[in-house]
């Protein structure tokens, strides 16, 4: 994939890579003290359908009344994108203490179907030089949702490019089918 | 087949590199070790700021 857009849009659209955007693990108040967990990712890529996107930012930002609030969303899917030299290694997450499956101990085919968007959780990018990003693999099994209006404003400053139209339909399909998928028991 | 040089012969002499010139003189200082190792730090620091991270905040509330 090397198709990318990197003009900015004023709303949030499926596609867009963001750098920097917070998960927020949990947020407790305990005798007057508040503690709040995040984790801070470097990459991630929107999953949320475009044309639900378009909806919410309609009626979201508009100025003329609208009758109800029927296609406000409240939160935005994304998914983190992996560097994948870290993600061969299987040391992505180390900074979180996890340890990951090391794609480079799965052999040459492994890897070949990776690369080639055959295994059905991994997605594998490529981006042009103008795009600040190297090789990276989206996990389906890690996205997690963000507030609208966090992504919104955050977008001003974070927004690094959009994946080209064919390719974020491929990224959605794939997405839609791994969330979809139906686990059977081994025996 | 040996090519013509495209500059003068005054460019090429002014411009060959001998022994004594600055470009081959490349022992390192102390001063040149350090900002090597400080180049080595940032790049290792960028490479895992690539990489996922926790951040924990803790506030006290303060009443009004």
């Amino acid at each position: 994939m090397k198709k990318v857009k990197t003009q900015k849009r004023a709303r949030i659209s499926q596609g867009d890579i963001y750098k920097n955007v917070e998960f927020i693990e949990y947020a407790i108040e305990e005798e007057g003290v508040v503690e709040v967990s995040k984790i801070v990712f470097p990459f991630v890529v929107v999953l949320t359908q475009d044309c639900d996107l378009n909806q919410d930012y309609k009626i979201r930002w508009a100025r003329r009344d609208h009758l109800n609030h029927d296609k406000k969303l409240f939160s935005v899917i994304v998914a983190p994108l992996y560097n994948y030299e870290h993600f061969y290694n299987g040391n992505h997450l180390s900074e979180l203490s996890l340890s990951m499956a090391e794609i480079k101990k799965q052999g040459r085919t492994a890897e070949n179907n990776l690369k080639q968007n055959q295994t059905p959780r991994y997605h594998y990018l490529e981006f042009p030089d103008s795009v600040p990003i190297v090789p990276s693999v989206i996990d389906f099994k890690h996205y997690f949702t963000v507030n609208v209006e966090y992504l919104k404003k955050h977008k001003r400053d974070n927004f690094i490019c959009q994946i080209g139209t064919l390719y974020r339909e491929d990224v959605s399909q794939r997405f839609s089918s791994f969330l979809s998928r139906i686990g059977l028991p081994e025996r | 087949m040996d090519k013509e040089s495209p500059f003068s012969s005054e460019y090429d002499i002014n411009n060959t590199t001998d022994s004594k010139s600055s470009i081959q003189q490349n022992s390192s200082t102390p001063k040149d070790k350090e900002a090597s190792d400080l180049i080595k730090e940032r790049i290792e620091s960028d490479y895992q700021l690539s990489k996922p991270m926790r951040k924990l905040i803790r506030a006290r509330i303060i009443p009004k």
